[in-house]
């Protein structure tokens, strides 16, 4: 837990220091980027099981900061810091924070730090500050790790490769305990209007994450597909997933379909199950109201049902987000 | 310990938020995907780029809605951002996004420059518009190929899609007239 924050804290300061020297009116070769956000929610659950976060509260905020740094030939060096804030400000946790050496115009990234991992959806599709989410922390246990990237493309074709600590726990250690590692290897197609993905998962993750289904230290793996389809006006994303928890075949599915109205409105939906010695289901339905100055009014109703015991969560989300260039 | 670490933690995370506000207004979150995708699309040979961020002066602003005619939105009054595109170690070209709001949300949208400043391509990075296909299609793009700050612009737009063919041919003039102001570094020079 200490040496994340100590690491973070070194890489803001750095950070800032660059950017308050960098107040030059001409081009600026070395480039930092400062953006951030804030989440607030209301959220009403039905029955009330006491560990809800039932009421209105800042769910979230982040400041995020990105430094690049220019050779001779181009951008080099990528320093990205994350700092996220829980629970009106309560709960401090350091989300991303990593270096990247960039290849040169289409060749492979270096990556070293702790980054998403490049898993299904989560390679390109955040949702963490979204009503409805992907569902790594039903399917994975694990979304953010520290550890090494490989990643790149060629033509059509996404690739990455990450060997990382399979650590996911709640009070933010980075202490790899039974010092077994965690490969994740995307492929993945890019087109026009779609792409598509092939995900392999291979490793022990180490959680105490809050979800019911993930706690211990798990052997696991996952062979997973998934999908983003434009097809206008809708936006599909798609993820299927299989494999094994200590030997027990686990399977699930995931489908987010949203719908354009209008340069304001959305609709936002989801369904998804997932399938190990329990069984979970998930439906939802939402809609989100761009407002001026970056704001985003979300809402969504939920409908989770593990086995035979049903829950309904009603949400409602005021969203805005900006960013600059110091 | 670890009381003492969140406390320097939330002091950072406050000292983070005042630095932001008493320096800046906020400027639109344009994600822009793929980058490097869209730098090949535009110039297939190029072998690296290099991001210039322009903080805008006052005087900089002025020029900039001299030459496009008309206000800069608030939010683009504050940076610009250019990358220049680099081949054996020299500058070939530029490019830039600039995002406007069409009938159905966002289009972002991509412009490659010459190393004489003319457009070299067009690219919709995103555009959800119901004639989408009739936006990115060549016969409609390209009709901005050759185009310069200060050059005629007679664009025949889309049939049924006239707001957001008008908004492309709006943040395309924009983007020129950002370069025309901005970018003094001559083509062929090695990179800053």
């Amino acid at each position: 837990m200490r040496s994340h924050f100590v690491i973070f804290e070194y890489i803001i300061a750095r950070l800032m220091l660059i950017s308050l020297l960098a107040t030059s009116p001409q081009a600026l070769a070395d480039v930092t980027q400062l953006s951030g956000g804030m989440d607030a929610r209301s959220l009403s659950q039905s029955p009330l099981w006491g560990a809800g976060e039932e009421g209105t509260n800042l769910h979230g905020s982040f400041l995020n900061i990105r430094h690049v740094i220019s050779d001779d030939k181009g951008d080099r060096y990528v320093l990205v810091a994350q700092l996220d804030a829980n629970d009106n400000l309560s709960e401090l946790e350091p989300y991303q924070f990593y270096i990247q050496r960039k290849g040169s115009l289409g060749g492979t990234n270096l990556q070293f730090g702790r980054y998403i991992l490049p898993f299904g959806l989560l390679a390109y599709l955040d949702t963490e500050r979204q009503l409805l989410q992907t569902n790594e922390s039903i399917a994975l246990g694990i979304k953010l790790d520290t550890g090494i990237q490989l990643s790149g493309f060629i033509n059509d074709l996404n690739y990455a490769f990450s060997i990382s600590q399979g650590v996911n726990k709640s009070d933010g250690s980075a202490k790899d305990m039974d010092n077994n590692k965690l490969l994740v290897a995307r492929i993945g197609l890019q087109q026009e209007e779609s792409r598509w993905g092939l995900s392999y998962l291979n490793g022990r993750i180490d959680t105490d994450n809050d979800e019911f289904y993930q706690q211990g230290n798990i052997d696991r793996q996952r062979l997973t597909m998934d999908a983003e389809i434009d097809l206008l006006p809708w936006m599909l994303r798609l993820q299927l997933d299989s494999g094994k928890d200590d030997k027990q075949s686990v399977s699930g599915a995931l489908i987010l379909a949203d719908y354009d109205f209008n340069a304001h409105w959305a609709l936002n939906s989801k369904a998804s199950v997932w399938n190990d010695t329990d069984k979970f289901t998930e439906y939802a339905i939402g809609f989100s109201y761009r407002l001026p100055k970056d704001f985003v009014l979300r809402a969504s109703q939920s409908w989770q049902k593990l086995n035979n015991v049903n829950e309904q969560i009603l949400s409602i989300q005021l969203y805005w987000d900006f960013s600059y260039a110091l | 310990m670890l009381y003492k670490t969140r406390v320097r933690l939330k002091i950072v995370l406050i000292a983070l938020s005042l630095f932001v506000f008493v320096n800046t207004a906020f400027a639109d979150v344009c994600v822009w995907r793929d980058p490097e995708r869209t730098m090949i699309k535009l110039f297939p040979h190029a072998e690296d780029y290099k991001t210039l961020v322009y903080k805008l002066t006052s005087d900089q602003i002025h020029n900039i809605e001299s030459l496009f005619g008309k206000s800069l939105d608030d939010s683009e009054k504050h940076e610009f951002n250019i990358y220049a595109i680099n081949q054996s170690g020299k500058i070939i070209g530029w490019v830039m996004a600039l995002a406007g709001t069409g009938e159905y949300g966002v289009i972002e949208t991509v412009i490659g420059l010459n190393s004489d400043h003319s457009i070299r391509g067009v690219y919709l990075q995103r555009v959800r518009e119901r004639k989408r296909k009739a936006l990115k299609s060549d016969s409609f793009l390209n009709q901005f190929d050759g185009k310069k700050q200060g050059s005629e612009f007679n664009i025949t737009a889309i049939t049924g899609a006239e707001k957001a063919s008008n908004e492309i041919t709006l943040l395309i003039k924009k983007m020129l007239a950002f370069d025309a102001v901005l970018n003094v570094i001559p083509a062929n020079s090695k990179p800053l």
